[in-house]
C-alpha cells in the first residue's frame, strides 16, 4: 500500500464488476485534474459471524478474496492515470471504504449507488449514507447504469450550501476532461427569488474559477419556476451528466440528500452525481438526533 | 389480553424466532456443496427447508424439552411468560443480524428462559445448566479437534481420497443408524427411537458385554453401505466422490441443524402446548418446523451466495473436515437435549481444519471480539429475560 500522493488519490469503490468501469471512468476524470493517481478499492465483507470472520486480515486477502482480486485486476485502465489497487477487510462496506478514507487521505471518493434501494427509509442506501456522513472528504455518489455514453455537456445546479464547491469541481473536471459545456444554473421560485438564483449562480462560477481557474467558459442560467423539481428534470434533458450538492448542512434537516436531488434522480435518466464536500460530515451528535427526531 | 390471544401471540414470536433461526442458522452446510458446484443455489435452498424442518419435527423433541421444562426447578413456564422468554430471545437475535454482532440463539433463548424463571420464583436447575455449560465449552476443542483430526486424515497422501472419503462417509452412516427419530417405532419405554435399536427390538437377541449384538450389526451394515456407495463413486472420479459427498453430508447436516434449532424457537412454549392446552409434542414441533421451513426457503439462497464462494476457497476436503464434526456434536447434543448455537460449531470446526494445513492464520484480536459477544449475550439474556417478564407480569397485573 503506497502513501498519500502530493495532494491525494482520487478513491473509488467498486464492488459489482459490471459498474466498474462507469465509476473508475468519472474517478479518471477526476484524477487528472490532481495527482493523476486513481485508487481502486474494494471491501471484502467478513461478518464476525462467520467462520471466516476468525482470520486475519492477511489471510483473508491471500487465500479468502478471490472475487475482490478478480474485481481489482479485471478492472479498465483509462488513458493518462495510474492506478493502485486497493482490498480492504470490514465487516461492512460502509466501514470498509471510509477506514480507507482515513487512512488514505484521499482529495475525493467516488461510489456508486443504485437508484433503488432496498431500504425504503435509506436516501440513498444504506451503504452510500453512512459513507456520506463519515467519510472525511469530498464524497461523488454516481448513480449506477446510467452511463452517459459521451459528455457533451455538465449541468450544475446550484442554491448555496456548503457542498457547491465539492459539486462544481467535479461537474468542472468530468467537463474539461470531456470537452463538455458547463452549465450553473439555478431556479427562482418567483420574481423576489431572481436575486438570490443570481448570487446562487454567480457563487458556483467564482467557486469554479477558484478551483480550476479560467480554463474554460462556463454558461450561466437562472431560471423562473413554479417548482424547482420540473424546472431542473426539464433542464436536465438538454445535459448529459447533472452533478448536485448535497443539501444544506445536514444536521438540522437530520439527512444529507435534499428533497429535489432525490426526487429529481427519479425522473431523469441522465447520469447523476450527487456531490457531499469535505466539511460535510455529520457527527456522533448529528446522528443521534437524526435518529432521534426519527428522520433515519 | 384473554388467554387465547396470549397463546396466539406466544405462538406468532416462536413461529417468528423458528423463521430466523431457519434463515439464519440451517443454511451454511450446504454451502461448500455449492462452492464445489455440486448442487445449485436454489436446489439446495429447497433441500435445507425439508431436510431442517423433518429435523425439526422427527429430533426437535429433546432440546425443546431441556428449554422448556428442563432449565429451572419449581416453577412451569405460562405463556405470559413464555412470551416474555421468547420475545427477550427474538429480540437479542434481532439485534445479532441487523447489528452484524455474533449473538448465538442458543445462548440467548437459554439465558432468557433461566431469566425468566428466575423472575417466576424458580430455582435454575444446576445439574442441568452445569451440564450445558460443560457442553459449550467442550464444543471449540472438540470440533476443531475433530476438524483437525478429519482435516490430517484427508490430507496425507499415503492414504488415497477414495479411501479416506469412504471412510468418513462410513463413520456418517453409522451413526445415523443410531439417531433417534420421533416416528420410528420402538417398546413403549421409549418415545423415540433409533434403527439400530429398532432392529434389535424386533430381533432380539442375548446382549454381550451389555451391548446388543443386533445393534452393533445394524451399525456395520449402515457403515458398509455408506462406504461403498461412496467408495463406486471415488472410484469413478475423485471429484464426483467428493461432491457426492459433500451433499451426503451436507443433508445430513441440515438435518440435524434443524433438530438442534427447532427447540430454541418451541421450547418456551412447551408447557403451554403440552400440559396447559395437552396437545401431543409433535403439533408444537410441527409449527417450529414450519417456520424454520420458511425461513430457510426464503433466506438460505442470499445467505448461500453469500457464503458458498467462501467455502470454495477453503476447498472440498477443509469443508468436509467442518462438517464431519458438526453433524457428531449436533447429534450428541440432541441425544443429550443441550441446545447448541451451530455456528460455533462451523466456526471451531473451520478454524481447527485450517490448524492441520499448518497454520490456521486466525486473527486472536477477533476470536476475543466474538468470543466476548457470546458471553456478553449470555449474561445480558439473563438479566433482559428477568426484566422483561417482570415488566409483562406488572403490565397485565398477572
Amino acid at each position: 500500500m503506497s502513501e498519500r500522493g502530493p495532494e491525494g488519490d482520487v478513491l473509488v469503490a467498486v464492488a459489482e464488476p459490471e459498474h466498474v468501469p462507469q465509476l473508475v471512468r468519472t474517478a479518471a476524470d477526476l484524477a487528472r485534474q490532481r495527482t493523476g493517481r486513481v485508487r481502486l478499492m474494494t471491501v471484502e465483507v467478513k461478518s464476525r459471524d462467520s467462520p471466516f470472520g476468525m482470520f486475519s486480515d492477511e489471510t483473508i486477502i491471500e487465500e479468502f478474496a478471490a472475487d475482490s482480486h478478480e474485481l481489482l485486476d479485471q478492472a479498465p485502465k483509462p488513458e493518462g492515470v495510474e492506478i493502485v489497487r486497493d482490498l480492504v477487510v470490514a465487516r461492512t462496506v460502509a466501514k470498509g471504504v471510509v477506514s480507507a478514507v482515513k487512512r488514505t487521505d484521499p482529495t475525493a471518493l467516488v461510489i456508486g449507488w443504485d437508484s433503488e434501494p432496498s431500504r425504503s427509509d435509506a436516501l440513498l442506501g444504506t451503504t452510500v449514507d453512512a459513507v456520506f456522513e463519515r467519510a472525511p472528504t469530498d464524497v461523488y455518489a454516481e448513480r449506477i447504469g446510467r452511463e452517459a455514453g459521451g459528455v457533451g455537456s455538465v449541468l450544475v445546479p446550484v442554491a448555496g450550501g456548503p457542498h457547491v464547491r465539492a459539486a462544481v469541481t467535479a461537474g468542472g473536471a468530468i467537463a474539461t476532461e470531456n470537452q463538455a459545456q458547463l452549465t450553473v444554473f439555478s431556479v427562482g421560485r418567483a420574481e423576489t427569488d431572481r436575486e438570490s438564483a443570481q448570487s446562487f449562480v454567480e457563487e458556483g462560477v467564482e467557486t469554479f474559477e477558484g478551483v480550476l481557474g479560467d480554463s474554460m467558459d462556463v454558461e450561466t442560467h437562472v431560471e423562473m419556476a413554479d417548482s424547482i423539481e420540473d424546472a431542473i428534470v426539464d433542464a436536465a434533458e438538454a445535459h448529459d451528466v447533472v452533478v448536485f450538492g448535497a443539501t444544506r448542512k445536514g444536521v438540522l434537516r437530520g439527512r444529507l440528500v435534499g428533497s429535489v436531488p432525490r426526487h429529481v434522480v427519479n425522473r431523469t435518466d441522465k447520469t447523476v452525481l450527487i456531490a457531499r464536500g469535505e466539511h460535510g460530515t455529520i457527527g456522533v451528535l448529528g446522528r443521534l438526533q437524526a435518529m432521534l427526531s426519527g428522520k433515519k | 389480553m384473554t388467554a387465547w390471544g396470549l397463546v396466539g401471540l406466544a405462538t406468532l414470536i416462536g413461529i417468528f424466532t423458528a423463521w430466523t433461526l431457519g434463515a439464519n442458522s440451517n443454511s451454511p452446510p450446504f454451502a461448500p456443496a455449492i462452492g464445489a458446484n455440486a448442487i445449485s443455489t436454489m436446489r439446495a435452498a429447497l433441500l435445507i427447508g425439508l431436510l431442517a424442518g423433518a429435523g425439526a419435527v422427527l429430533q426437535g423433541g429433546s432440546i425443546s424439552k431441556t428449554i422448556g421444562t428442563g432449565l429451572i426447578d419449581g416453577v412451569a413456564i405460562t405463556p405470559l411468560a413464555a412470551t416474555a422468554g421468547l420475545l427477550t430471545a427474538a429480540t437479542f437475535m434481532a439485534i445479532g443480524i441487523f447489528s452484524g454482532y455474533p449473538v448465538p440463539a442458543a445462548f440467548a433463548t437459554t439465558g432468557a428462559m433461566v431469566g425468566v424463571g428466575i423472575s417466576l420464583g424458580g430455582d435454575p436447575s444446576i445439574g442441568t445448566l452445569q451440564g450445558i455449560g460443560l457442553f459449550w465449552l467442550m464444543v471449540p476443542p472438540v470440533s476443531g479437534g475433530l476438524a483437525y483430526i478429519t482435516a490430517t486424515l484427508l490430507r496425507r497422501e499415503d492414504i488415497p481420497d477414495a479411501v479416506s472419503i469412504p471412510v468418513l462417509a462410513g463413520l456418517v452412516s453409522g451413526v445415523l443408524a443410531n439417531i433417534e427419530l420421533g416416528v420410528i417405532p420402538g417398546p413403549p419405554t421409549v418415545t423415540q427411537n433409533s434403527v439400530a435399536r429398532f432392529v434389535a427390538w424386533q430381533l432380539p437377541t442375548s446382549s454381550i458385554a451389555g451391548i446388543d449384538p443386533m445393534v452393533v450389526l445394524t451399525t456395520v451394515g449402515f457403515a458398509l453401505v455408506g462406504f461403498v456407495f461412496i467408495r463406486r463413486r471415488t472410484q469413478a472420479s475423485v471429484e464426483q466422490g467428493v461432491s457426492t459427498f459433500l451433499v451426503v453430508i451436507g443433508s445430513v447436516v441440515a438435518f440435524s441443524s434443524g433438530g438442534s434449532q427447532v427447540g430454541l424457537a418451541t421450547g418456551p412454549l412447551e408447557y403451554l402446548y403440552g400440559v396447559e392446552l395437552g396437545l401431543p409434542g409433535f403439533v408444537l414441533l410441527a409449527i417450529g418446523a414450519i417456520g424454520i421451513l420458511a425461513g430457510a426457503w426464503m433466506g438460505a439462497p442470499r445467505l448461500l451466495q453469500a457464503t458458498s464462494r467462501e467455502y470454495a476457497q477453503l476447498g472440498a476436503r477443509r469443508s468436509i473436515a467442518a462438517l464431519v464434526p458438526g453433524f457428531l456434536i449436533a447429534q450428541t447434543a440432541i441425544a443429550l437435549g443441550i441446545p447448541v448455537s451451530f455456528n460455533n460449531i462451523i466456526i471451531s470446526g473451520v478454524i481447527g481444519g485450517g490448524l492441520a494445513a499448518g497454520s490456521a492464520g486466525v486473527s486472536r484480536r477477533k476470536i476475543g471480539v466474538t468470543v466476548s459477544f457470546w458471553l456478553i449475550t449470555l449474561g445480558t439474556s439473563v438479566v433482559t429475560g428477568y426484566a422483561v417478564n417482570t415488566a409483562l407480569h406488572v403490565i397485565f397485573g398477572a
